[in-house]
């Protein structure tokens, strides 16, 4: 179990393109050092994380999911459901992060294996607290608590 | 009227002959012919009359004397003069006697001679015109009944001269009534005294409808009886209209017993039923000549048509106050949201509509009572209606049910009346107007048990050897309900049915706009939180951007900022009242300690910052939604922080309850206080009572406490000073 922050390599499920550049925005503003992908299609964020073979060799494997609920097409919970169902991707970090408060929302996020759930932050002040809070906690997670995979790779 | 002890069977005198008494009283003689003018029947006293005894079963010509038969067979032949009824006078053997012709119902021509009689028509006449004048003249519109028949037995004593002149009036049960008694000095008074149905049966009821008039010129007669010709039975003769016609057997011992030696009657007969009688009696033999009849039956068609004015004069005003308040109680029905409000406070109510002792609304499971009104009644009115209903095949709304003896075993003995109404298709939904018992005592001429008798296994009427009268105490009922009060019971049926028609077609628009309604806020708070959180995010990032060379956009960009922050607390606060008004709700014991407790902490930083006291009282166990009553306290603290004044906020929480009944949530601050003409506004969605910048929020906190309220059974009420303070009160009514 390293104590050494890691380099995150964090994707960002999320069909709004004004979040994917408030995100970049406050990465910035931290000097950051995770990297991010941003990925508006539900459906290919899930054949990028479950390909044995990632066309974008070059990338490390995805340490965390910021996923957004409210999407066309596939939705974020039926997403969320996917990546749990794939045994390499079953005890990976989900972090929701969407504009619904509805009890339905949060509890069926949970219910469906979501490992926290945050209201999108309204500001760029607040943004830039969340995304430190959530990469400070992870980079520093050396295996992934409570459920940890022992197979997997360091 | 109740129904008697012992009561007398009275159909058992239905068979006493009334028409066919096959004899005549001897002060005339009666000749029958057929259609064919051939005598088939003569009384046996008629030789007094012709010199010999006629012959039965021959020509007319041949039978009686000529002259005689000359004026009958003209009267026969004459074709005005039909239906046959006329009366001349022919000289016969006992002197110049008058002769009354009619034609019976199965076309036999009747011939009456009478004695020669001495009174002078003509006097007679002109007092009996008289007499009518002054019934006409009665004026039905002031005058009430008592008052009408004792006019109209003065008028017909002074013109007939008999000793005695009654109004006696037909109750619902057949029974009499004297209602009128003009009498000679010394004779006992009659008036109030009632006679059982068997006095005078149905068959002689029947034939009073149909002939106006009888007379019996000396009770004590021995009569006349009829011979027949051969093949013809004297018994089968119908004289019903004969002016001579031998009474029922038994009828003369009933008037010898009351002192009578002569009587008349006229039918009173209005709206095509025997309302009653003009009953004369005379203490020695007397009748009218025979002239003075059509005349005197004038006179009772003139009496039956006063009477009928007054009752159709006391129906119109009964049916126009009927009307006038029925349309009022509707038009109240028309503008109230609540039935039982319209119905039961102010004026007019439904106990002005119909007067009684007490009434009863039970509508949507609520039951409202007014005045005397059983709490035990309500299960018999249920099933007396939805027998009702079921039985007719009528839906419970159209279905009335009235008694003056109570509904069966368990209903109150003291409000034995009760006239009922559904007004939708539910037994739970009627009205029920009560009335409280009336003794009344009725003075029957005579013990009513002991008017029939059975001899030798003869039903027959018993000639009453006593008159005292005899009172009876009728018990267990209530008084009538009058045509005109069921008729307005009728009415406001059918305008309270329409109404609930009318509400249940608006409450289902309702709901089905409200649901609209929701659906489309739920859509449109959270469409709106996606553009609201861009535009936020970006202008707190051109604000984080803009340097301060340009205070001026920078300052412009902060306030948009802070407008896009405030739509997102709207939005939230949408959300809250949809949560509070539709989310789901859990019942469950609540600490209100630890409610409160929570909200401290919450709120630990502002209460630190504005040195804001909290004073705890007792706060029980209570029980309702948490995330509610939480949301409750934690508006109404955050509501007595922001309306602050200038000193610290003091505020002071405390709560009662008990279970089953409810109990509330008290918060009272020394705040600036609202304005008591505005003290509702706050209640109402996005209102702020205040244009304060300092002053954040929504203006929804205390929409949603009163929506959270209500779905508790309560609401939320407002006592507030300007300048002192103000106290929330939250009621909880929910078991």
């Amino acid at each position: 179990m390293s104590r050494r922050p890691r380099r995150l390599h964090i994707l960002v499920i999320d069909d709004d393109p004004e979040f994917h550049e408030a995100i970049s925005h406050a990465h910035k503003d931290l000097l950051s050092l995770s990297v991010i992908t941003f990925q508006n299609d539900a459906t290919l964020a899930l054949e990028m994380l479950h390909s044995d073979t990632p066309e974008q060799m070059y990338q490390k494997p995805v340490d965390l999911v910021m996923l957004d609920l409210n999407m066309p097409g596939m939705d974020g919970h039926e997403t969320l459901a996917e990546i749990r169902k794939h045994p390499k991707t079953k005890t990976l970090p989900v972090i929701v992060l969407s504009n619904s408060d509805l009890r339905d929302d949060v509890r069926g996020a949970y219910a469906g294996g979501a490992t926290s759930y945050v209201i999108k932050p309204r500001t760029i002040e607040q943004l830039r607290q969340t995304v430190l809070q959530i990469d400070s906690f992870w980079s520093h997670s050396a295996v992934l608590p409570p459920e940890s995979d022992p197979n997997r790779a360091e | 009227m109740t129904a008697l002890r012992d009561e007398p069977d009275y159909r058992l005198c239905e068979d006493r002959p009334v028409r066919h008494t096959a004899a005549v009283q001897p002060h005339g003689c009666l000749l029958a012919f057929d259609p064919s003018l051939r005598l088939v029947a003569a009384s046996a006293n008629a030789a007094s009359w012709l010199d010999r005894p006629p012959t039965l079963g021959v020509d007319l010509h041949e039978a009686i004397p000529g002259t005689l038969a000359d004026r009958i067979a003209e009267a026969h032949a004459r074709p005005e003069l039909r239906p046959l009824n006329t009366t001349f006078r022919v000289a016969l053997t006992p002197g110049v006697c008058p002769v009354h012709v009619h034609r019976n119902a199965d076309g036999v021509l009747i011939a009456e001679l009478l004695e020669p009689d001495h009174a002078s028509a003509i006097e007679l006449l002109t007092e009996l015109h008289h007499a009518t004048e002054r019934l006409v003249q009665i004026d039905h519109t002031a005058l009430a009944l008592p008052d009408v028949a004792r006019t109209m037995a003065q008028a017909v004593q002074a013109a007939t001269g008999y000793d005695r002149v009654m109004v006696y009036r037909f109750l619902p049960d057949n029974s009499g009534e004297v209602v009128a008694d003009e009498r000679q000095d010394g004779m006992e008074a009659y008036l109030g005294l009632r006679y059982p149905e068997a006095d005078i049966p149905k068959q002689a009821r029947a034939l009073y409808l149909a002939s106006p008039m009888r007379s019996i010129h000396d009770a004590s007669y021995q009569p006349a009886e009829l011979r027949a010709a051969e093949g013809f039975s004297a018994a089968s003769l119908d004289l019903g209209f004969a002016t001579i016609r031998s009474v029922a057997p038994g009828h003369c011992d009933y008037l010898a017993n009351m002192g009578v030696r002569a009587s008349m009657s006229l039918s009173l007969v209005v709206g095509g039923r025997l309302w009653g009688l003009i009953a004369c009696h005379h203490r020695t033999p007397k009748s009218m000549p025979i002239e003075t009849w059509p005349l005197l039956r004038l006179m009772a068609e003139v009496a039956s048509g006063r009477l009928a004015a007054m009752h159709e004069h006391g129906r119109f005003l009964d049916t126009v106050k009927g009307t006038q308040l029925t349309q009022l109680l509707t038009s109240r029905l028309n503008m109230t949201t609540s039935l039982c409000t319209a119905l039961m406070q102010g004026s007019p109510n439904l106990l002005n509509l119909i007067d009684a002792d007490g009434v009863v609304i039970s509508y949507l499971g609520a039951v409202h009572r007014q005045g005397a009104a059983p709490a035990t009644s309500e299960d018999h009115i249920r099933s007396a209606l939805a027998d009702r209903a079921q039985q007719t095949g009528k839906s419970v709304g159209d279905c009335l049910i009235q008694t003056q003896s109570g509904l069966g075993d368990g209903w109150d003995p003291e409000l034995p009346g009760v006239l009922a109404i559904g007004f939708t298709d539910q037994a739970d939904d009627y009205i029920a107007w009560y009335r409280r018992e009336l003794t009344q005592t009725v003075r029957w001429a005579a013990d009513p048990r002991k008017a029939v008798e059975v001899e030798n296994g003869v039903p027959r009427l018993t000639p009453r050897g006593s008159y005292a009268a005899w009172e009876q105490s009728i018990t267990g009922t209530s008084e009538a309900w009058q045509p005109r009060e069921i008729e307005s019971a009728g009415s406001i049926q059918k305008s309270l049915t329409d109404v609930v028609i009318r509400i249940h077609s608006l409450q289902e628009e309702v709901d089905r706009r409200t649901r609209d309604l929701q659906a489309f806020a739920y859509a449109t708070s959270h469409d709106l939180r996606k553009p609201t959180q861009n535009i936020s995010m970006r202008l707190s990032m051109l604000a984080e951007q803009l340097d301060q060379s340009s205070p001026e956009i920078k300052s412009s960009v902060e306030a948009a900022l802070k407008g896009s922050l405030q739509l997102h607390d709207m939005i939230d606060g949408i959300d809250q009242v949809m949560q509070s008004t539709t989310g789901e709700f859990h019942s469950v014991p609540i600490d209100l300690n630890e409610v409160l407790t929570t909200v401290e902490e919450l709120f630990a930083e502002t209460i630190a910052d504005q040195q804001v006291t909290i004073h705890r009282g007792a706060l029980p166990i209570i029980e309702g939604d948490r995330g509610m009553i939480l949301r409750v306290v934690g508006n109404l603290i955050d509501n007595a922080i922001k309306y602050r004044a200038d000193e610290p906020p003091v505020i002071r929480v405390s709560a009662a309850y008990e279970q089953g009944v409810g109990g509330r949530i008290v918060v009272s601050d020394n705040g600036r206080g609202i304005d008591p003409d505005r003290v509702y506004e706050a209640l109402h969605p996005f209102k702020r009572l205040t244009s304060d910048p300092a002053i954040s929020g929504a203006g929804l906190g205390l929409a949603i406490c009163q929506r959270i309220a209500r779905r508790h059974g309560g609401r939320v009420f407002i006592d507030s000073v300007p300048g002192q303070g103000t106290t929330f009160t939250v009621t909880l009514t929910n078991s």
